[in-house]
């Protein structure tokens, strides 16, 4: 038998014309049946709040396991082989307890589950101080060695332009392609004060993957987080409420500043999330203009006596 | 030619001494836990040690190991410039690429000229007891460590970089050379971009070292360098010493015309003790198994060995270095000329100064005196804030330490400049020292600031601001913007006080070109008339 006529030439070129056709078609509308799936996977106006006991690496984690339980458990989520990014709040050279950074023990008991599930769990964000320093001073360096997840520091040559849905203040905005590439996003906001937002929650988070330049966004910093919010997704939402700084955010504040709450808020909204938080700041989500303009927008629930809260304590 | 080994090992050392001064530059980075170590090379220089110590004032203890250098002198010689030097080793690395005029020197001037280095020793401490600190611009030790990290490392640096983001983006070849990049990013290259306002000043003096040995072998260290004068002064007693079997030599004069140092005379008999840095090169040099080094009293006559000796003829030639009588009298006459050129320095006469010091930094006129400029605070900085100025301040203030927000600000809880500074011109901070330690005032430039002057929404300034209370506060006003309507905006404005100067709001202020807040040094920093 020949090589020839197991393989006729004109065949064997269809044929890998029609795998390379059809990698091309699943390669294109993969980010499309993505888009759906993520839509699918639960009800955004649920959410999920947990409240620890204390600010031990353990009461964190059982908040996380149970946390996961009551939205429908991390299988829901997480697969085996997924690339999956984490992006905490790691903007400035601050130890935990000032309540600047996210809780690093609670990214690593994140990440700790995610890797336990078979992904490829990768964590970064642009900090504003010296990136380094940032990310050991924060104590997410060690989470993410602990968890068996990698960092990563922020490239600032691997933006790329995209465009903002319907946007509100900018039709594109520069998207870091690292969060671009993931497979799940999960974002992990610490929720604290902002002079020029109010409140910086989860949609605000996401400035951290945003290149270009801060003082433009700042210009409408309201609409702005709207438009991050359009761009980006995050696909599952954990907010950090364990320590919550209540004035001179997002990275100043005396200890009187720092109010312990030892909650978390998961949800895969963040629309929905960041209203919910509103809540633990006694503030009222639509008195907020970000979240006034996004509920408007129809991007999320804020109102609420119409979400369906799942609270648990551990 | 037997004894060729020695030179071979001599050599070897220099270029481990060598990569161990790289090796130190290139980590004078965050992590440091004791920055001890990354000043140790300046500390060697006894030269650095003295004149600091009268320019301050007080006996600094960081540079015994400058007086452990002058003690093993006593038994080795002049042994340091041919190993431990860095500049010695950039100097012979570069005498292959600079080609030498053959006999460009005359001889009588080559010797003559010998003693120039003691007159430039004498006036560096004549000015130091004026209170002028020269010795940091050009002392060996210094001039390397500034030089190797203001602008040699940065421009590996670049180089490096440039190489890499030239070959990932090619298939293949890229994912190859990727983890060796993240290998190389995470061990010698620069997290940040990194660049040094005044590195073309920085450079400059090495040029013009390296140029100078288009006349002689070594001229930096043969005629100027004034450690080399006080190793010198030491090693002419040194033990260790070049001998020649007068029956076994030719008079080739192949040692003669080979020594880098110009040290050997009288036929290759004769060697200048002071002068012969221990290198080898003659042993490698002689054909005849002739040369051979031993210890010997210090005492000894500089010629060939005793019983040869007295079969050729004696010349009189200066066996040991000393400074002379004219040394000393030139010296005192260039430094008289010398000190109003650093003293009348219209920085001194200003009631403001722009110059902003790193945290720590002792009083203006005290840290112009303790800075050895070396540039380790430079190189440590992680956020590239610290820069050589050049004549900002003045003559006296050239290489001295700057900070210029624009470019990078002074980050909070980090004190890696105070560890590293090898003499005290920056005072050792603890992490929470730096919440109150104040570099500077902040200010406004209303006519440049986004509220302020267009009517738009920003405060940057604030959000970045690190101070616990924040140094910014606005109040909310109604103003009229560009479209000729009225808006509700912040104006921010800076309360004195708490503003501590690190500058990350002039950093991040999204102003183009130059920043609408902006720090200058407090009133009672700025040197007074004196």
């Amino acid at each position: 038998m020949s090589f020839g006529k197991l393989f006729p030439r004109r065949d064997f070129i269809v044929k890998i014309l029609c795998i390379a056709a059809g990698m091309l078609a699943g390669g294109l509308t993969r980010p499309f049946f993505r888009t759906i799936q993520a839509q699918n996977r639960t009800d955004g106006s649920t959410i999920a709040v947990i409240t620890g006991k204390s600010l031990s690496r353990d009461s964190i984690t059982s908040m996380v396991e149970s946390g996961f339980r009551q939205i429908g458990g991390i299988d829901r989520f997480i697969k085996k082989g997924m690339k999956v990014v984490i992006k905490p709040n790691i903007a400035w050279n601050s130890t935990p307890d000032k309540a600047h950074n996210t809780n690093p023990d609670l990214v690593e008991a994140v990440a700790r589950m995610c890797v336990r599930r078979g992904a490829s769990v990768t964590i970064f964000d642009r900090t504003v101080n010296s990136a380094r320093l940032t990310y050991r001073r924060s104590g997410i360096l060690q989470a993410a060695q602990n968890a068996g997840a990698s960092i990563e520091y922020v490239d600032s040559g691997r933006y790329k332009d995209v465009r903002v849905p319907d946007g509100v203040y900018v039709d594109s905005l520069p998207v870091y392609s690292g969060i671009l590439d993931a497979d799940f996003v999960i974002n992990m906001p610490i929720a604290k004060h902002h002079s020029s937002s109010r409140l910086t929650l989860a949609m605000k988070n996401l400035m951290g993957v945003i290149g270009g330049n801060r003082g433009y966004y700042h210009g409408d910093i309201h609409s702005s987080i709207v438009d991050f919010a359009k761009t980006v997704k995050s696909d599952l939402v954990i907010l950090d409420a364990i320590r919550i700084l209540t004035a001179h955010g997002p990275n100043g504040g005396t200890p009187a500043d720092v109010k312990e709450l030892h909650t978390i808020v998961m949800g895969t909204n963040p629309v929905t999330v960041d209203a919910f938080a509103a809540t633990l700041f006694n503030i009222q989500p639509a008195s907020l203009r970000f979240l006034k303009i996004a509920a408007r927008e129809g991007m999320g629930e804020i109102n609420i006596d119409k979400m369906k809260i799942l609270r648990a304590a551990v | 030619m037997k004894h060729r080994r020695w030179f071979y090992i001599r050599a070897a050392v220099q270029v481990c001494c060598w990569f161990a001064f790289i090796t130190l530059v290139v980590s004078t980075r965050d992590p440091i836990e004791d920055g001890y170590l990354y000043g140790l090379f300046p500390r060697l220089s006894l030269h650095l040690g003295i004149a600091t110590s009268i320019a301050a004032r007080a006996v600094l203890a960081a540079f015994l190991p400058g007086l452990a250098v002058l003690a093993l002198s006593l038994a080795f010689g002049r042994f340091f410039c041919s190993t431990v030097c860095p500049l010695g080793a950039t100097i012979d690395a570069s005498d292959k690429i600079i080609a030498r005029r053959k006999g460009a020197l005359k001889p009588e001037i080559a010797r003559a000229g010998r003693g120039i280095k003691y007159i430039v020793l004498v006036v560096s401490l004549i000015l130091a007891l004026a209170g002028v600190q020269a010795a940091g611009i050009i002392d060996p030790l210094s001039l390397s460590l500034r030089v190797y990290s203001t602008v040699v490392y940065p421009f590996f640096d670049h180089l490096a970089k440039l190489a890499f983001d030239g070959l990932l983006p090619i298939p293949g070849l890229g994912a190859a050379v990727g983890p060796l990049y993240g290998f190389l990013t995470d061990t010698v290259l620069d997290f940040n971009p990194i660049v040094f306002h005044n590195a073309g000043a920085v450079m400059l003096l090495l040029i013009l070292i390296l140029l100078l040995s288009l006349w002689a072998r070594r001229f930096w260290c043969r005629y100027l360098c004034p450690l080399g004068a006080l190793l010198a002064l030491a090693g002419g007693f040194g033990m260790l010493r070049r001998t020649v079997d007068a029956l076994k030599c030719v008079n080739c004069l192949r040692c003669e015309r080979d020594c880098r140092m110009g040290a050997i005379h009288d036929r290759g008999l004769a060697t200048i003790h002071g002068e012969c840095v221990q290198c080898f090169e003659c042993l490698k040099s002689c054909e005849h198994d002739a040369i051979s080094f031993h210890a010997v009293s210090p005492f000894a006559s500089g010629r060939a060995d005793a019983t040869a000796a007295e079969s050729s003829s004696i010349t009189a030639v200066p066996e040991r270095p000393a400074i002379s009588r004219r040394a000393l009298i030139a010296g005192t006459a260039a430094s008289l000329a010398l000190i109003p050129g650093f003293r009348l320095n219209a920085a001194r006469r200003a009631d403001f100064s722009e110059i902003i010091r790193p945290p720590g930094s002792l009083p203006e006129h005290e840290f112009l005196d303790a800075c050895i400029r070396c540039g380790a605070c430079m190189k440590a900085c992680p956020t590239n804030a610290l820069h050589p100025s050049f004549l900002e301040s003045g003559l006296e203030g050239v290489y001295t330490p700057r900070l210029i927000p624009r470019i990078g600000w002074c980050e909070k809880n980090c004190v890696l400049c105070t560890e590293v500074c090898p003499t005290g011109a920056i005072k050792k901070l603890r992490m929470g020292d730096k919440e109150t330690t104040v570099i500077g005032t902040a200010y406004f430039l209303k006519d440049l600031c986004i509220p302020w002057a267009e009517g738009r929404e920003c405060v940057v300034c604030e959000e970045v601001c690190p101070t616990l209370t924040k140094s910014i506060k606005f109040r909310e006003e109604t103003v009229p913007n560009k479209k000729g309507g009225s808006v509700r905006v912040k104006l921010p404005y800076v309360l004195e006080d708490i503003c501590i100067g690190c500058g990350i709001c002039e950093n991040k202020c999204p102003v183009r070109g130059s920043a609408a807040i902006r720090v200058r040094t407090r009133k009672a920093e700025v040197p007074s008339a004196g």
